[in-house]
């Protein structure tokens, strides 16, 4: 694809006791690419993404973000959703905007209000008292306020609904700078592939495709979704 | 980012334990007013039994105090770094040991404050006790049989009070660090368990004690069997090294212990 590397995989593995989770992978994360990350259950997505974020320790492989191995450096500058919720009971809404603020020195608070407000979601709010929903649009929130080089989002938009969905993937698109990248992983592709530049289709922990979203559409004559349908089929 | 780490480390933790010392404060200060009032002095049989319960009560309040003080220690430990919220603190910029740390400070904090919150309440009730029912030679009396104590310890140990009650207080500031790290150490080599981290926290705690009481047993019978089969050591010469090596071996254990937290969140961390 003749681009600038961001992040690098190489023969990346891990096992789960008797089960292989990711098997070998092999990946490069070009700068400046919407990607979305797909592939059926268990596939080893979330798996590949905690260990691009330092939560799992590969057993063997290597990830290279800018250059350099998961740790504090990468942590700095990559920005993670993961498909849970990690905000801490006990806090509110402002309160955990200040700790990204004083966590992240790419953090910027004012657009992190901007979204929150465009969201309705009262800065004063208590965060044990927000829907599961809400929680999960603040979390996209905070990571999108950030101007970090690879943002990798899992599953960010299964919790919300449709018309929060058009809002953040409209914020998504417009708050990442052209150098940045996006990884996204999802179940809903028809939903997203509007965005996609290319997608990566993985299957029993190996990249079986990773191709640009117009090379689906040029060679294979069919839309991401239709032909994640063909290539997943039961 | 220490700094950061501990501010936020202090607000989600300071709730609970204030809440258990000023509910010890206000079992204690209770106590001092039954205490002072009349209530006691009253003559029925009923009354001493109520003593009884009362001191009970006391005695369980103090001891469940502290537990649920370090037993909170542990549970946020393991729910900042090891659960959902694990997914915030191990993706913040910032090294294992800063996290290790910064969780140290505020452990070491409130052990700390709980502790002193126990002796002021135990100390302020045994005057209140002593000025409300005994007379004024109490004191006296106490102050002469610390003396007598004194003069016994330096005639047959070779120490004098003073550096027992320093080596009493150094004992207890490295011994709150050493239980910290026993805690930290087995909830991170816990998550070596692929099921059940939990229980495997509450394993290798277990296992830890155990070494740790045969290790300290070691520590103290090997010398003193040494002691015993000789004829020129007085107890002063074994007293002091023992009372030191004891002190010693609690720091470089508790090094050890946060080596292998540090280790287990840098190279081993696997959150499900």
């Amino acid at each position: 694809m003749g681009m600038e590397v961001l992040a690098e995989i190489k023969g990346l593995t891990k096992v789960y006791g008797k089960t292989l989770a990711v098997n070998n992978m092999n990946l490069i994360i070009p700068k400046g690419r919407i990607i979305g990350l797909l592939g059926p259950n268990g596939s080893g997505k979330t798996t590949l993404i905690k260990m691009m974020n330092g939560l799992l320790t590969p057993t063997a492989g290597n990830i290279l973000i800018n250059g350099e191995e998961p740790g504090v450096p990468t942590k700095a500058r990559v920005a993670y959703l993961p498909e849970r919720t990690y905000l801490q009971n006990g806090m509110k809404v402002c309160d955990i905007v200040d700790f990204f603020c004083d966590f992240y020195a790419d953090f910027d608070r004012d657009r992190a209000f901007t979204m929150l407000s465009s969201l309705d979601i009262p800065f004063t709010a208590q965060l044990k008292t927000l829907s599961k929903g809400t929680k999960e649009k603040v979390q996209l929130i905070l990571v999108m306020s950030r101007n970090a080089d690879l943002y990798i989002l899992d599953e960010p938009i299964a919790g919300v609904d449709p018309a929060a969905r058009d809002y953040i993937l409209k914020t998504i698109i417009t708050n990442y700078n052209e150098n940045a990248s996006i990884l996204l992983s999802t179940h809903l592709i028809s939903d997203i592939e509007n965005i996609l530049d290319e997608v990566i289709f993985i299957r029993y922990g190996q990249v079986l495709t990773h191709m640009t979203v117009d090379q689906i559409r040029e060679e294979q004559g069919k839309s991401v979704d239709s032909y994640f349908r063909e290539v997943f089929a039961c | 980012m220490l700094t950061k780490l501990f501010k936020y480390d202090w607000k989600a933790f300071w709730k609970v334990p204030a809440t258990i010392n000023l509910a010890l404060l206000l079992i204690t200060g209770v106590g001092i007013i039954s205490l002072v009032s009349p209530f006691w002095t009253l003559d029925s049989d009923i009354i001493d039994a109520l003593m009884v319960v009362a001191i009970l009560f006391y005695y369980i309040s103090i001891f469940a105090g502290s537990m649920a003080v370090s037993v909170y220690i542990a549970i946020r430990f393991y729910k900042s770094i090891y659960t959902d919220e694990g997914y915030l603190t191990n993706t913040l910029p910032v090294t294992a040991h800063q996290i290790i740390l910064s969780k140290t400070f505020v452990g070491v904090a409130w052990t700390f404050i709980t502790g002193i919150v126990v002796m002021v309440s135990i100390l302020s009730l045994l005057l209140t006790a002593v000025l409300a029912y005994g007379d004024a030679s109490a004191l006296h009396d106490f102050m002469y049989y610390y003396r007598e104590f004194s003069d016994l310890l330096l005639k047959e140990m070779g120490t004098s009070a003073g550096t027992l009650i320093f080596f009493m207080i150094i004992s207890m500031i490295t011994g709150t660090f050493f239980s910290l790290f026993m805690i930290y150490s087995s909830i991170s080599l816990g998550q070596l368990f692929t099921r059940h981290k939990v229980a495997g926290a509450v394993i290798w705690y277990i296992a830890e004690y155990a070494v740790l009481q045969i290790a300290s047993s070691l520590l103290v019978n090997v010398p003193l069997t040494y002691l015993i089969g000789s004829d020129q050591l007085m107890a002063g010469d074994i007293f002091n090294p023992v009372m030191w090596g004891y002190i010693l071996v609690t720091i470089l254990l508790s090094i050890g212990l946060y080596f292998i937290s540090v280790y287990m969140l840098k190279r081993k961390l696997n959150l499900d």
